[in-house]
């Protein structure tokens, strides 16, 4: 299937200081229509019936998370572009940002009338404080024309922090909080931010909504798959030749996009959905991109033959200890362990029984850990031991070799 | 310990009298509301009528049902992070706490599955293995929640070690409450009962995963100043990290915490809301965020300093520490290091001296490394301050640095 530009529809094209050119591209055009041609009901109906789904890494479907918040009980409701992209390997919301701005804040827009909030924040994370002034003059000169109304959008920075890209650390990081997780019930859109329903979308999720309700929703769910419609935006890194953003029709396989497009030549493993994703093998490659199938947040990373595995497991290992929260047990603890045990593994210091171990560990991390951090550090390690499992067992087999060479 | 005995009996009147006042859940599911929906739930196969709002845990221990909990007590809000009180649902693939799960019509729940009591061993052996303290030999252990938990659900020796399981010197500084933080198994119950109940919020969870650690004030040692005898969280604390020293004058103790509970609830502040914007500026304009500057931010927010620093500590970009005029952040993360990332420090290193973590003699740099910053299609990559640059070499480090001499 071929590449195709929804959401990437105006990057390199209009000029993301100046809404005129945005303008002349019909910007806008969708969020007066809802206004003007559509009640709340029928936008959010138009956005379920397109079948658009969360593309932050969840795919929760949208207009019923919408449906969600509009219904749930209080005049006082919040929605949340969440920009914080933490997710390893992930660089497609920056890019987005820096080329089209405008139908961002038109996404919210829509978004925000839809459900029915007249206050929305847009989280950004530290490390794209370079973004910052982008969308804020973006909203400012869209509240200049007039397009805004009464809606307030305030540009909200995180200090740095991975685990504010999970929504209910992100509402207690506006809150002026720690970033810690909540559990759930009750959901967001049931009670959010300051407790009232709140709906909070990814970048990429809010560009695709100026389109669809321009367009209307039988276009966009004539793209795509059954369970997976319009594109995907993904970002690809590591061992190709060709790193960078591409837009993809949901469907297409994991070769088009690093094959054809990004240049692997020499892969062994493929991290798809960044660090809390997918860890493959890279016979997988002819497998769509879908959610029926295996597609996160849309980060692809690619891994030659010549590379250590173990090593790079152990460096995600270290990635997730460092950005718990520290709330609940299994991840704070879990991921230490995971750590201690790798690094071992990795040195060459490790037995069998830590391969079980392990294993045992991560069924109880993804049972009970209370956000997507503790499940996402699970999920990466079962994928580890069961397709890189050889490679674990013969680094252990190797150890003990060694050891037993240096008995006298 | 008889004084101990005494003393804990006045506190559990006091606390049942503190509870009344504050018209806690609890209190009024027990006393029956005729507006509650009855609500039909299977327990280990036992059919449970219940009030609607009620959770897993109260319908389960109504029915007779005990499930251990360790982070949940009565009388505090649920917060659900010891994951001691997971349960099975039937038709879910998790487990869920059951301390905070609201129960549902038709919902079918196992306390004691096979799946539910491997959970339960492997987390009483995660919260085993990374505290210290002198458990075995400790008189004390007896009343220790933790390991009474750990005989009953038989989680034996940890069958994991960890790299440095947490250590903190004994603080002894009070003259009534011990803290022994190495003994301290995060259970967020002191901190909750010194907000909720004592109404001081003298605690504060501060830094983050691993490292996380309840404080007082910019982590400093307990002492007379700040918490002055009401001893609650002693009562809540289920190991021995919080301990009453000595013998305790109980009328004392009862007339600081009746004037306690007369004092008014914190109000949720939407003010809190500026509070990281604040420590960011702070920390742009000054390199850092000291105590006085915490001290300020927190009287103009109405948030007492220890919340502050357990804000301030959980992000990364922001230090209680002196840093450079500029901080060089290098990514470390798996898209750079495999684009030779390892190269890039060593020319940091070289270029400036100094090693990932320190600061510069001059004061103009410090050297960090840095979880995943998006720019992994321009690997390998650094922040300096705001900026990004990227596809770097080890010859471009030299003149980039120099650009902010």
């Amino acid at each position: 299937m071929p590449e195709k530009r929804i959401v990437l529809r105006n990057c390199g094209i209009v000029n993301p200081r100046d809404i005129n050119s945005y303008l002349e591209k019909e910007g806008f055009k969708a969020l007066v229509k809802a206004r003007e041609e559509m009640d709340p009901e029928e936008v959010i109906q138009e956005i379920k019936s397109s079948g658009l789904r969360g593309r932050g890494g969840a795919g929760f479907p949208c207009g019923a998370k919408w449906e969600l918040a509009r219904k749930s009980e209080g005049q006082e409701k919040y929605l949340i572009c969440n920009a914080d992209e933490g997710e390893m390997g992930t660089f497609k919301d920056r890019f987005i940002i820096q080329n089209d701005p405008f139908s961002l804040v038109e996404g919210i827009a829509i978004a925000a009338y839809g459900i029915g909030a007249d206050n929305a924040y847009v989280y950004l994370r530290a490390e794209y404080r370079f973004l910052a002034d982008l969308i804020k003059n973006a909203i400012h000169q869209a509240k200049e024309k007039g397009f805004l109304g009464e809606l307030n959008i305030v540009v909200r920075e995180g200090a740095g922090s991975y685990v504010c890209g999970e929504e209910s650390a992100l509402m207690n990081s506006i809150e002026g909080r720690r970033g810690e997780a909540r559990f759930r019930p009750p959901f967001p859109p049931q009670k959010g931010l300051w407790g009232k329903p709140t709906v909070i979308n990814n970048v990429e999720t809010l560009m695709n909504v100026p389109p669809i309700i321009l367009k209307g929703s039988s276009w966009f769910r004539s793209i795509g798959t059954d369970e997976s419609k319009g594109t995907k935006v993904f970002s690809v890194s590591g061992d190709v030749e060709r790193p960078g953003v591409y837009e993809l029709v949901l469907g297409s396989s994991l070769r088009e996009l690093t094959v054809d497009l990004a240049g692997a030549k020499n892969g062994a493993a493929l991290l798809v959905g960044g660090a809390a994703g997918r860890l493959m093998p890279f016979s997988i490659i002819e497998e769509p991109l879908s959610f029926e199938t295996i597609l996160g947040a849309g980060a692809v990373m690619v891994f030659d033959k010549d590379r250590d595995i173990i090593e790079f497991i152990y460096r995600t290992s270290e990635f997730f200890a460092e950005e718990s929260c520290g709330k609940c047990t299994p991840c704070r603890e879990g991921t230490e362990v995971m750590v201690e045990i790798l690094g071992r593994l990795a040195r060459g210091e490790g037995a069998e029984a830590d391969i079980d171990t392990l294993n045992d560990l991560s069924k109880v991390m993804a049972a009970t850990s209370l956000c997507g951090l503790g499940q996402g550090a699970s999920t990466f390690l079962m994928d580890a031991l069961d397709h890189f499992r050889k490679d674990f067992e013969s680094r252990v087999d190797q150890s003990l070799f060694l050891k037993r060479l240096r008995v006298p | 310990m008889p004084t101990h005995d005494k003393v804990s009996g006045e506190l559990t009147s006091f606390l049942d009298k503190a509870f009344q006042l504050k018209g806690l859940r609890e209190a009024s599911v027990e006393k029956g509301n005729d507006k509650m929906k009855e609500i039909g739930v299977v327990i280990d196969g036992v059919k449970v009528s219940a009030h609607e709002g009620m959770t897993i845990l109260e319908a389960a221990e109504q029915s007779g049902i005990s499930i251990p909990t360790l982070c949940h007590k009565k009388g505090l809000t649920p917060i659900g992070s010891c994951r001691v009180c997971v349960v099975e649902l039937e038709g879910s693939g998790r487990l869920v706490g059951s301390c905070h799960t609201p129960i549902e019509e038709g919902m079918v729940i196992y306390t004691r599955s096979p799946k539910v009591l491997e959970a339960r061993k492997m987390i009483l052996e995660l919260l085993l293995v990374s505290h210290t303290g002198s458990c075995v030999t400790d008189p004390g252990v007896a009343e220790c929640e933790l390991h009474q938990i750990a005989a009953e659900v038989e989680a034996g020796f940890p069958r994991f070690p960890v790299r440095g399981p947490r250590f903190y010197p004994v603080e002894e500084l009070n003259p009534y409450v011990q803290r022994d933080m190495s003994k301290c198994i995060l259970c967020y119950r002191c901190i909750r009962v010194c907000t909720e109940i004592a109404q001081e919020n003298l605690y504060s969870m501060a830094y983050r995963g691993f490292n996380s650690k309840v404080i007082v004030d910019f982590d400093e040692h307990l002492n007379k100043e700040v918490c002055k005898d009401c001893g609650v969280c002693v009562e809540y604390c289920p190991t021995g990290a919080l301990r009453w020293r000595g013998s305790v004058r109980k009328g004392q103790a009862r007339e600081v915490s009746k004037h306690r509970i007369q004092k008014a609830l914190p109000t949720e502040d939407k003010k809190r809301e500026e509070l990281l914007g604040m420590l960011k500026d702070v920390q742009k304009s000054i390199g850092f965020v000291s105590r006085e500057s915490m001290v300020e931010i927190a009287q103009s927010i109405g948030l007492t300093l220890s919340e502050v620093y357990g804000v301030a500590t959980f992000y990364s970009f922001i230090s209680v520490k002196p840093m450079g005029k500029h901080v060089i952040r290098i990514c470390k993360s798996v898209p750079c290091y495999l684009k030779n990332a390892a190269m890039i420090i060593a020319s940091v290193e070289e270029e400036i001296g100094i090693k990932p973590g320190e600061t510069t003699e001059d004061g103009m740099f410090s050297f960090e490394l840095t979880n995943c910053i998006g720019a992994c299609d321009q690997a390998p990559a650094m922040l300096v301050d705001d900026e990004v640059f990227g596809n770097l070499t080890p010859e471009s480090i030299p003149k980039i640095l120099k650009s902010y001499h």
